[in-house]
């Protein structure tokens, strides 16, 4: 081998061995933070630097080291698996109700409930109504601390409104409201489809079922969370009707139809009722419309306002080394930085309500008629008495997803009646509750 | 004096039957006008090259564009105003260059590997008689048809448990066991060299690491540059395996970092998505333009015939 080749080879291997044992891990289990508190979001980039502002702060005064892992928001859950798989996940991290329980339910999460009950740092009583009933588990652990309340409303195009001669949607407004607004929405432009539904949960089983609860009929499930029967009564099937007639004549999207640009076309003026949660504020407002737009709450039936609750959260590692600064940290989370980082950039209230002024803050200086909207419409929705939750929390929640893909969303796309669409989905969640 | 036509003058020729005469066949080029021709041809290359073109012109008009303009239904074409920053913002606020260099090193080193195993392994299957040999090709050009997600939750495992999460071995390592792909690209070439050169270095007392440094790898060139090439691609874009297996942010690749760009439920920064996109293609783009006749060469040795 000449001595060029001989160079050129001891140059390759000094550059591997440099590559990979220079960023060796430790494997001793621990997160990278070396000492440090460490937590991931799936947050933006301007949101995450907000967090990184405020937990620098706390990190000054506590001494108690904050590091944030990064983690790309569109692949979290597939970042989180591989994180939780290889015992590396941060002390606290981001999680839905839905996540936390099912993790909860493989014993992999530490249970906050003595740390909380103690009342250091955070008070029980402060949590929005329903919001910490999310995270406790059929066993009476507590498999996180919720974070971001979400709300979901409809984003209206006022000026579409008012050119149509319909009312426009506020605090109050009826499903009967909603469904003859589109109707008569239509009727004046034939060529639209009035209502947007950007999120599945509207004409989704969890949404058919608050309209049921909201006129005096029965809930799809007895408990979203340790379900033991499933109920499928004349107001749940007078709903799903009322979604698959305003499906069928276009007056709404169906459940296949893909919302990606559907802010865009809202910011536009291309679309006049755009269902969805308060967080799409970020990117309608980025647009600046050109017209007078805001934000009006989930309806209220004949004989109740049922409300949608959502909250996420933070969970922490079964394994945390350190649990007392852990909480530190989230309870400076909670209290502060929520509020300092949210009035910079103002996602979503927060469901420990000392912790969701900032938010509040962040829309009146966004200011107009749209933000105090969103802000009303969120306090509305979170001190509502009568809520039900967004999504089934209890493990085969998972499987329910292909039960509403087989019965349901065929139903919903005219293609099957609805009796049996909604007996089909009754027999599949039951199924999954018997195993 | 008047000229005359002489009788033995032959007779103006007079048209055949029709039946009597094999029809000629007239080439395309003849029955069609040159210039026609030469203007559907071009109109066609022009056409292939705008599609081809488009999408990297769209993707610098993003990167050029406001946040308020990304958004604009219908979409237009050219940014409103020019927004030049946006190629220094969005670089900055994922550490770029950090990752680029992140990258640039597992890239090279996965490359380094995929190019020494797979140029050896097809050197060993093509050249040299063994037991066996045909049943070690047929797994290997069997392997092609397995997904290599398939092998994503064993081989975490793998990793996990050596202690090896969070670093780039897992990007690197796995090129320098061979890739059947490159593996079949390079026996297949080899396949195509006489054998007559192994013969007589072994005459000449040659043993085969020295058939393989000093006459194979030189006139394997075009292949080899071709498995450079496309494992250099390969690792350049991988997303999935430095999502799984990378936790500290400084140790990120660059696909990793510009995909905090995009978020399914807040809003995607695009332009800044794009460019660091128009960056990031950059490497690879001037490594092929630099390498393209080899890269030509060694896909065309797919289609050589064994000797």
């Amino acid at each position: 081998m000449s001595r060029k080749n001989l160079a050129a080879l001891a140059a390759v291997t000094v550059v591997a061995t440099a590559a990979l044992t220079a960023c060796g891990s430790s494997d001793d289990g621990s997160s990278s933070g070396g000492g440090a508190v460490t937590y991931m979001t799936w947050e933006t980039n301007a949101t995450n630097a907000a967090f990184d502002k405020t937990m620098q702060a706390f990190s000054d005064s506590s001494k108690i080291g904050v590091e944030r892992e990064e983690a790309p928001n569109a692949d979290y859950a597939q970042k989180l698996a591989s994180l939780i798989l290889a015992k590396k996940a941060p002390d606290f991290f981001w999680c839905t109700a839905a996540q936390g329980q099912n993790l909860a339910a493989e014993g992999l999460l530490y249970d906050w409930s003595d740390k909380l009950s103690s009342g250091d740092g955070l008070e029980e009583s402060k949590f929005s109504p329903g919001s910490l009933d999310l995270w406790r588990t059929p066993d009476g652990e507590l498999a996180g601390i919720p974070t971001l309340a979400n709300t979901y409303g409809f984003f209206y195009n006022a000026e579409a409104f008012t050119k149509a001669g319909v009312p426009v949607p506020k605090i109050g407004w009826t499903w009967d409201d909603l469904f003859s607004s589109i109707e008569k929405l239509k009727e004046k432009d034939p060529k639209s489809t009035p209502l947007v539904t950007q999120w599945p949960l509207l004409d989704a089983t969890a949404g058919v079922s608050a309209y049921s609860v909201a006129h005096g009929g029965e809930p799809l499930v007895d408990s979203f969370i340790g379900a033991t029967s499933v109920t499928a009564d004349q107001k749940l099937r007078e709903g799903a009707q009322r979604f698959v007639d305003a499906i069928a004549a276009k007056e709404m999207t169906g459940p296949t139809y893909d919302a990606t640009t559907s802010m865009a076309a809202f910011s536009n003026g291309n679309i006049p009722l755009l269902f969805g949660g308060q967080w799409l504020n970020q990117m309608i407002s980025q647009d600046a419309p050109e017209f007078d737009w805001g934000y009006a709450p989930w309806p209220a039936g004949t004989e109740s306002s049922v409300q949608p609750i959502e909250t996420n959260g933070v969970c922490s590692p079964a394994t945390i080394e350190d649990p007392d600064a852990v909480w530190q940290a989230i309870a400076y989370l909670e209290t502060t930085g929520f509020n300092e980082s949210m009035k910079t950039v103002p996602v979503a209230p927060i469901a420990y309500l000392p912790g969701t002024e900032g938010y509040y803050e962040g829309l009146r200086a966004q200011g107009g008629k749209a933000a105090e909207s969103i802000e009303a419409t969120a306090k509305y929705e979170l001190a509502a008495e009568d809520k039900f939750l967004t999504s089934f929390l209890d493990p085969w929640a998972v499987k329910e997803a292909d039960v509403e893909k087989t019965s349901w969303t065929p139903m919903l796309d005219g293609k099957k009646s609805v009796d049996v669409g909604v007996d089909e989905t009754v027999a599949g969640i039951e199924g999954l509750i018997d195993q | 004096m008047t000229a005359t036509v002489s009788s033995t003058a032959p007779a103006a020729p007079t048209t055949p039957p029709a039946a009597a005469v094999p029809e000629r066949h007239v080439p395309l080029a003849h029955r069609v006008p040159r210039t026609l021709s030469r203007v559907a041809w071009y109109l066609l290359c022009g056409l292939l090259a705008l599609s081809m073109l488009l999408p990297l012109v769209w993707m610098v008009s993003i990167a050029l564009k406001s946040d308020g303009d990304v958004n604009q239904i219908p979409p237009e074409f050219f940014p409103n105003e020019f927004q030049l920053a946006n190629f220094v913002d969005g670089p900055a606020e994922i550490h770029f260059y950090r990752l680029l260099a992140n990258t640039m090193i597992v890239t090279v080193l996965s490359a380094f590997g995929a190019v020494a195993s797979s140029m050896i392994v097809g050197y060993g299957i093509s050249r040299i008689d063994f037991p066996g040999r045909n049943v070690w090709f047929a797994l290997i050009a069997g392997s092609l048809f397995v997904p290599g997600v398939v092998a994503l939750i064993p081989l975490q495992h793998l990793y996990i448990n050596l202690g090896l999460i969070d670093t780039w071995v897992p990007l690197i390592l796995p090129a320098f066991f061979g890739s059947p792909i490159f593996i079949f690209l390079a026996r297949q070439y080899y396949q195509s060299i006489p054998r007559y050169l192994d013969e007589s270095a072994l005459i000449d007392g040659a043993g085969h690491w020295t058939i393989f440094t000093r006459i194979m790898i030189p006139i394997t060139k075009p292949v080899w540059i071709t498995v450079a090439i496309m494992s250099f691609q390969l690792a350049w874009n991988d997303f999935l395996n430095p999502l799984v297996y990378l936790q500290s942010q400084e140790k990120f690749t660059l696909p990793l970092g510009m995909a905090s760009f995009l978020s399914d439920t807040a809003g995607s920064q695009y332009n800044y998505y794009m460019a660091t996109n128009v960056l990031f293609m950059l490497p690879p783009l001037v490594l092929f333009f630099l390498a393209q006749r080899y890269f030509m060469e060694g896909i065309g040795s797919l289609g050589t015939i064994s000797k």
